[in-house]
């Protein structure tokens, strides 16, 4: 299932009687205490690769993220073949494509399914030859079915740009691709790049001076956040690139940034259109998903744990109490809800957290899919797995406390109240990525949200157990089941400020 | 930034005349209500002088549904406009939220020990006050664990639409799970039951905790405009310096 953009005549080559391809306005974004771009404009056609220069810190990189619509400019805008890139629009993402400087793929899964996964968030079936074309020309088609954590540095950086590549993108963004690459590497990325030059508009953030003019058809040189070079090569003559930048930084460039200043586009052309595609929401959630599960199934990293987490804290509920036998309902019940609710916290609160420490979350924010597409997936992943903790939970429960716990009431009830938990780890999961001490901090936020669940789910399983009326159970678990909906609602509302950069 | 923020420092001095006006008319009402609660309202038949706190313990409840619902209508302000006024008005409701709750809290243990004989129990009312105190005591730590300004009003914004929502449905669950099991039923307040004295005395202290309040969230604005104002000086002098 596809969905399309609007596409003109696919041009190629220098096109002047268009707008060009990426229109930068007034860009600013401030990070911190740090104005790490401050009113920055320039402009780039198709079949122009720019070079950017700078120092550390002097904003190359959050150029290029502001430019894939991975942070939102403070004010300024990014115009890629007419369409304003957003974070809230996943068809403006389609057609653009970034290489960061930190790995985006995922450790467990093979290069060749790093590769599909990438392709299938743009809407590339995976059996399409381009994926094989594109790993060959990396030279990563022999090592397809290596796991990415096994490759070195320099073939990672290779498989990032092949991800990257993999949906024939027309604006490219690369920080600083060459950085762990050998020679050969180098050639091979630059002879790919040259293949793409006439179709696409490139931009590479750099600190190789020397390279870069070996590339680049315009340089740009960032200093402090400011625009202070924007230069053809030609008309920088044989002067060295070393002592260009230097100059420039040093704020002595400024007629060169004049002379190239963005030129005076008529709002009435017609822009340089790009060929846009995304898949449709089913193919998103299902490729995310897959994902998920074939990741866990490798490294059993959050299943696991969270099991044996929820079946020793009943262990330690069962031994902290001495239970009068009549007790025991009363005692168990409250213990299994406990003990799943911390299971939760502790294990499904993590799965952003880790995505956004590995970086591979950068890759799922970068494809044309929607947020909501993204909280959807995580969500399913950690119903199942608080599900599957609930379930094996409460046998362990009827066996630690001698009475006939995990009947089908109580399952039923846990495969409701698994979703309004699902919604909380979630939510609070994605909310929490960036902030320190986030495990505990979690249980400070979460623990109060949750104790709806843990209300409805006692009473519930109480019930079940001392056989009163069966109706009487039911309240419940419309309760837990409204409370989910209200959480997911909530999340729908708001999942594009969740994820906001 | 404002010329006068330096006169700001000044906590009183410089109101507008509006709320020199509130200010007056907040001393005049909290003297009242003083006046009618120890003065005017009949003793309570059975639990003698102590129920006098039940004015002051009502009032302030009613505020703090109030203040949280402040705190999401700002933060819901705040995504939709980006404008750093509605963050300041959110962490100062947050603020003043906890503040009361923890007023209702003591005072309803101080007149619980007495009457029921317990500090606490666990009664729909006291459980979902006692919730809300946890999440909005949360949200105030939220704060000093996130580094980025933009972020910190962002995530804080959704988390206070987020409690907000929490709390209804906490009321529900707390008070069906005391209807299913009436044995613990408690009574709180009954409001057919009330002398005129005492309701006339109830009215004028929740207006007295009402312009109290506005009072006060009206001066802890002021205040975080200034922290705001502050926080901005020292990014301008830390990006002087340069960043790297």
């Amino acid at each position: 299932m596809l969905k399309s953009g609007p596409r003109g005549d696919p041009a190629t080559g220098m096109d002047t009687e268009r707008r060009p391809l990426v229109e930068v306005r007034s860009l600013y974004r401030r990070l911190g205490a740090v104005e790490a771009v401050a009113d920055v404009s320039f402009t780039l056609r198709r079949g122009e690769i720019i070079v950017v220069l700078g120092e550390n810190g002097a904003g190359k990189t959050t150029l290029l993220r502001l430019i894939a619509g991975l942070l939102r400019p403070g004010t300024g805008s990014v115009l890629a073949g007419g369409l304003r890139v957003s974070q809230t629009d996943p068809m403006s993402r389609a057609g653009l494509a970034f290489v960061g400087h930190s790995a985006s793929s995922y450790d467990e899964l093979s290069v060749l399914e790093n590769v599909r996964f990438a392709a299938q968030l743009r809407a590339v079936s995976p059996d399409e030859p381009a994926i094989r074309e594109t790993l060959e020309r990396v030279d990563l088609w022999r090592f397809r079915s290596r796991r990415a954590r096994a490759l070195s540095r320099g073939m990672r950086q290779r498989l990032e740009l092949a991800g990257a590549l993999v949906a024939n993108p027309e604006v490219i963004l690369l920080d600083e691709p060459y950085n762990a690459l050998d020679l050969r590497s180098r050639v091979a990325v630059d002879a790919l790049l040259a293949d793409r030059k006439p179709n696409s508009a490139i931009i590479i953030a750099t600190h190789d001076v020397d390279h870069a003019r070996s590339i680049a058809d315009r340089v740009l040189v960032l200093h402090r956040g400011r625009l202070q070079l924007d230069s053809t090569l030609e008309s920088l003559g044989g002067r060295p690139m070393r002592e260009v930048v230097g100059q420039a930084a040093a704020g002595g460039a400024s007629e060169f940034l004049s002379k190239a200043a963005p030129e005076s586009s008529s709002r009435n052309s017609s822009p340089d259109t790009i060929a846009r595609r995304r898949p449709g929401w089913l193919q998103a959630w299902r490729t995310l998903v897959v994902r998920e599960f074939r990741a866990e199934l490798r490294s059993r990293e959050f299943v696991p744990a969270m099991v044996v987490l929820g079946v020793l804290m009943i262990m330690v509920f069962s031994l902290a109490f001495a239970i009068p036998p009549e007790d025991a309902p009363a005692v168990a019940s409250g213990a299994f809800w406990a003990s799943l609710i911390f299971a939760t916290i502790l294990g499904a609160v993590r799965g952003f957290a880790v995505e956004r420490d590995r970086g591979t979350l950068q890759t799922q924010l970068l494809a044309p899919i929607s947020r909501s597409a993204i909280f959807g997936g995580k969500w399913i992943v950690n119903y199942v797995s608080i599900a599957l903790v609930g379930v094996v939970a409460a046998v362990v429960t009827g066996v630690f406390f001698r009475i006939a716990f995990a009947g089908w009431m109580t399952v039923a009830t846990v495969l409701v109240a698994a979703a309004a938990l699902a919604s909380i780890a979630t939510l609070y999961g994605a909310l929490l990525t960036n902030t320190r001490a986030r495990e505990m901090l979690a249980a400070v936020l979460m623990l109060p949200v949750t104790m709806p669940v843990l209300i409805g789910g006692v009473a519930a399983t109480l019930d079940s157990l001392s056989a009163t009326a069966a109706p009487a159970r039911l309240p419940w678990l419309g309760l837990v089941l409204a409370y989910c909906a209200i959480l997911v609602g909530l999340a729908v509302l708001l999942v594009d400020y969740i994820f906001e950069d | 930034m404002k010329t006068d923020e330096g006169s700001q420092t000044r906590p009183i001095g410089n109101l507008s005349l509006t709320m020199k006006l509130i200010l007056a008319l907040t001393f005049v009402a909290v003297g009242a209500s003083v006046f009618m609660t120890f003065g005017y309202a009949p003793e309570h038949r059975v639990q003698g002088d102590l129920q006098r706190i039940f004015y002051a313990h009502v009032s302030t409840a009613s505020v703090c549904y109030i203040a949280f619902i402040i705190v999401a209508v700002a933060g819901g302000m705040y995504l939709a406009r980006r404008d750093a006024k509605w963050d300041r008005v959110a962490r100062a409701a947050t603020l003043l939220g906890v503040v009361f709750t923890t007023i209702v809290l003591l005072t309803g243990c101080i007149w619980g020990t007495k009457v029921w004989g317990a500090c606490w129990t666990w009664d729909p009312r006291l459980t979902t006050t006692l919730l809300l105190w946890f999440i909005y005591v949360g949200h105030l730590m939220l704060r000093g664990y996130i580094d980025e300004r933009e972020q910190k009003r962002r995530i804080a914004a959704i988390i206070g639409i987020v409690g907000v929502v929490v709390v209804p449905v906490n009321y529900l669950s707390v008070f069906w799970w005391r209807t299913l099991h009436p044995q613990s039923t408690i009574i709180v307040e009954g409001g057919g039951g009330l002398a005129p004295e005492m309701l006339q005395t109830l009215i004028v202290t929740f207006f007295a905790v009402i312009l109290l309040f506005g009072l006060l969230l009206h001066l802890q604005v002021r205040l975080e405009r200034l922290s705001d104002a502050a926080e901005d000086l020292r990014m301008a002098a830390f990006a002087k310096e340069g960043a790297y």
